[in-house]
């Protein structure tokens, strides 16, 4: 019994990336159910196995302690609120679980020395699109559950095509970063002694000594490298404004 | 050290962006299949500024933050063609809004059929979108085939 166990889990650990999908996937479809509670439990189990084989996998390549729970607590959060906001039969719900998304991947952005871009982020997405979409929601609700957040469209197809998607995903990032503790050494020390850009202040590494949350060397790359994109992403959002404002701004009776 | 973070960061974008691809496909109500393209955004933002912090430089950052003005972009007009459809046909189920084409599919038919027969709509003043008939299929030359003798 051991012994087949012990198997298993040696199987899993070899073709992780396409075990993982599947347990996952599984998880979410038996979660998608909202009819029946045992399914959703089932679904609830299932999707909990696959959190903790995903731990199991990521954290055999994390060295330090305190990073490695930080990565744990933020990805784990974001993914469970992402498989509850898509199983999530009542629209508020799902807007709220999509906020936690958004705050536990801001979380991995700060990990990565992005904290300009993870306030950025939380101002403009947990601020103001979901209050928007909330918003909307009250404007569009109805009364008691409605029949089409209870029966999904073609959950066993998607399914099967969100494993395969997500394993091929998986399986090339494997293949693509070999797990070797030297390669990661030679790629450290190469950053460091790597020649800076010319656009930026001549320093070790530009994310060695970030004040301010990068703001700074941010602002020099999107105002020299990227102003003529910026200048279009301005212009984009005056655009959709216009266009928002000439799309809802009939009242109710007038001829649309 | 980087390197190692750098594939769980990618894992996480991935899982994110194929949870949203799910979501997106399943689900029937309009507002969370938006908020499923949203959350495919995040994970590509993840992925972005994984990216940056791996090479140094703040090329990733800078593209997250146009996928983030776009993505503003997207919500706006969003929301607005949301509510210029629920002012039409009084709810936000996709596939009312299935037909514009000739038939809709089979599957997709039956499927909004046997949703609708546990719960019959009673007073939902469901108008659909008034569309022109395409009218019959033109009679078309016959294509002469030639075959070798």
């Amino acid at each position: 019994m051991f012994h087949l166990v012990e198997e298993l889990m040696a199987w899993i650990g070899e073709h992780w990336h396409f075990a993982l999908p599947l347990v996952g996937v599984l998880g979410a479809y038996l979660l998608l159910n909202t009819r029946r509670r045992d399914s959703q439990f089932a679904g609830c189990v299932v999707a909990a196995i696959a959190l903790l084989l995903g731990w199991a996998t990521m954290s055999r390549t994390t060295g330090d302690r305190v990073e490695g729970f930080c990565f744990a607590a933020f990805s784990g959060l974001a993914i469970a609120s992402a498989i509850a906001m898509i199983v999530q039969s009542n629209p508020v719900y799902a807007a709220l679980n999509f906020a936690l998304v958004i705050l536990s991947a801001c979380g991995l952005f700060l990990m990565q020395a992005a904290s300009f871009l993870a306030a950025a982020t939380i101002i403009v997405y947990a601020g103001a699109i979901i209050v928007t979409f909330l918003f909307v929601i009250m404007l569009a609700h109805q009364s008691g559950r409605s029949t089409y957040d209870q029966n999904p469209k073609q959950p066993v197809l998607v399914g099967v095509a969100g494993v395969f998607l997500l394993g091929a995903i998986l399986g090339t990032i494997e293949d693509s970063f070999p797990n070797h503790k030297a390669a990661a050494a030679a790629h450290e020390s190469a950053i460091a002694k790597r020649q800076p850009t010319p656009t930026l202040p001549a320093r070790q590494s530009p994310l060695a000594a970030v004040g301010n949350g990068g703001v700074l060397e941010l602002g020099r790359t999107l105002f020299s490298d990227y102003l003529w994109a910026t200048e279009l992403a301005g212009t984009v959002l005056l655009i959709s404004t216009i266009g928002a404002i000439a799309i809802a701004g009939h009242r109710k009776g007038a001829a649309i | 050290m980087a390197m190692h973070a750098l594939q769980n960061y990618l894992a996480v974008g991935a899982i994110l962006f194929v949870l949203g691809a799910i979501g997106f496909l399943t689900r029937r109500n309009l507002i969370v299949m938006f908020l499923s393209a949203e959350m495919m955004l995040q994970g590509v933002s993840v992925n972005l500024v994984a990216f940056g912090k791996y090479h140094g430089n703040f090329q990733g950052q800078a593209f997250t933050i146009f996928v983030l003005t776009v993505a503003a972009c997207e919500a706006a007009i969003a929301m607005a063609l949301i509510i210029a459809i629920y002012q039409r046909s009084k709810t936000l189920d996709v596939s009312v809004w299935n037909d514009l084409g000739e038939t809709p599919t089979p599957s997709m038919a039956e499927e909004v059929a046997a949703s609708e027969k546990d719960e019959p709509p009673a007073d939902l003043p469901i108008s659909f979108p008034p569309l022109t008939p395409s009218g019959r299929e033109p009679a078309l030359p016959e294509r002469k085939v030639y075959t070798h003798a």
